[in-house]
């Protein structure tokens, strides 16, 4: 009898658990940024309000937290880091005017002044923002299309073929 | 000398552009974004147009498609569609930044000109192209940067063994936008 008890409480127990787990799981998806694109993945298809929007940073310290806000309904997409170097970002978004807000550097949060950095995004195409050359103490945006391209064909080449052309084969 | 050659080249081009209608393409004194432009459309597309204009002839190629589609079409009772000035502003705006979407609408007003049309926009082209800009993506006014603050800034910092503190931390930094 005792040892049939014990059993069940065991069996509820593990039960708990899994439930907990399954939650946990729940909130952790909710976490997860879904306008980010990870590279060489199949994308979902644009809807007709979206567009992409890409971006390079350039950085001697490894970025994280970066921060881009919807200047319209003031809506947060936090877009993970960037590594020390080069790095493309790429993120489906609905159309409407963006701006880089922000980042973290090592244990430091960099706001830009204002608004920051802001961009329209254009539904149905690729909208190349800027290559932000991130140093202390300023950060610089700059257009390097050819480059922003290049960094496309290698990690994005579907989305590249499709929305850029012939370019990327280039 | 050469800000009064560009404004000679800009007023032969709105002579060009304007073709008898009631919208032309006027230097506004007040800076208005991309974004005010696509607001605009929703109300006035006479007013859109003026934003588009502006920004195109500043190199916006976001505004130089807006403006080839102006031409392409027309606005009803304001804007005589002119197939010659959409080929030109098109063109322009898949000439530095490439666009499946932009090329596809070039292509197709291009199969609608004839050859004479087509030869007559190339040689505007070929003027435009060398006097306006495009590849820019103009969504706001940004102010010259003064390095000097942050000059006296780092010469405010104190050293103190391997920690460098700052009387004032720096928390939010300019930012510089360079076309």
């Amino acid at each position: 009898m005792l040892e049939l008890l014990n059993d069940q409480l065991i069996k509820s127990a593990k039960m708990k658990t899994c439930i907990y787990f399954v939650i946990l799981l729940v909130v952790l998806s909710g976490c997860q940024n879904n306008n980010f694109i990870k590279n060489n993945s199949r994308a979902a298809p644009l809807d007709d309000n979206e567009g992409y929007l890409g971006m390079v940073f350039n950085s001697l310290d490894p970025l994280s937290n970066i921060e881009i806000v919807n200047s319209t309904t003031a809506k947060s997409f936090y877009i993970g880091g960037a590594n020390k170097g080069t790095s493309l970002k790429l993120l489906n978004l609905v159309e409407g005017e963006y701006c880089l807000h922000g980042f973290d550097v090592y244990n430091l949060r960099v706001d830009f002044k204002g608004e920051g950095f802001c961009t329209y995004i254009e539904p149905g195409e690729l909208n190349y923002f800027n290559t932000f050359i991130v140093r202390d103490p300023v950060t610089v945006a700059m257009s390097d299309f050819n480059g922003f391209v290049k960094m496309m064909a290698n990690q994005h080449s579907n989305i590249c073929l499709e929305y850029i052309g012939e370019k990327c084969n280039q | 000398m050469k800000q009064k050659s560009l404004f000679t080249l800009l007023f032969i081009t709105q002579l060009i552009f304007a073709n008898d209608s009631n919208v032309s393409c006027e230097k506004a004194d007040t800076f208005f974004p991309y974004k005010a432009g696509v607001i605009a459309e929703k109300s006035s597309e006479v007013k859109a147009f003026a934003i588009y204009c502006n920004l195109a002839l500043k190199g916006d190629y976001r505004s130089q498609n807006k403006l080839a589609r102006y031409y392409f079409t027309g606005i009803p009772n304001e804007l005589e569609p002119d197939k010659i000035s959409a080929y030109v502003w098109s063109k322009l705006s898949i000439s530095v930044i490439k666009s499946k979407k932009k090329e596809a609408f070039f292509k197709n007003m291009k199969n609608q000109l004839s050859e004479s049309e087509i030869l007559d926009a190339e040689t505007l082209f070929k003027l435009i192209i060398n006097t306006i800009p495009s590849g820019y993506r103009i969504d706001g006014q940004y102010k010259p940067l003064d390095l000097s603050d942050f000059l006296n800034q780092q010469q405010n910092q104190i050293k103190t063994g391997t920690r460098i503190k700052t009387k004032k931390s720096i928390r939010a930094l300019n930012s510089i936008n360079l076309p």
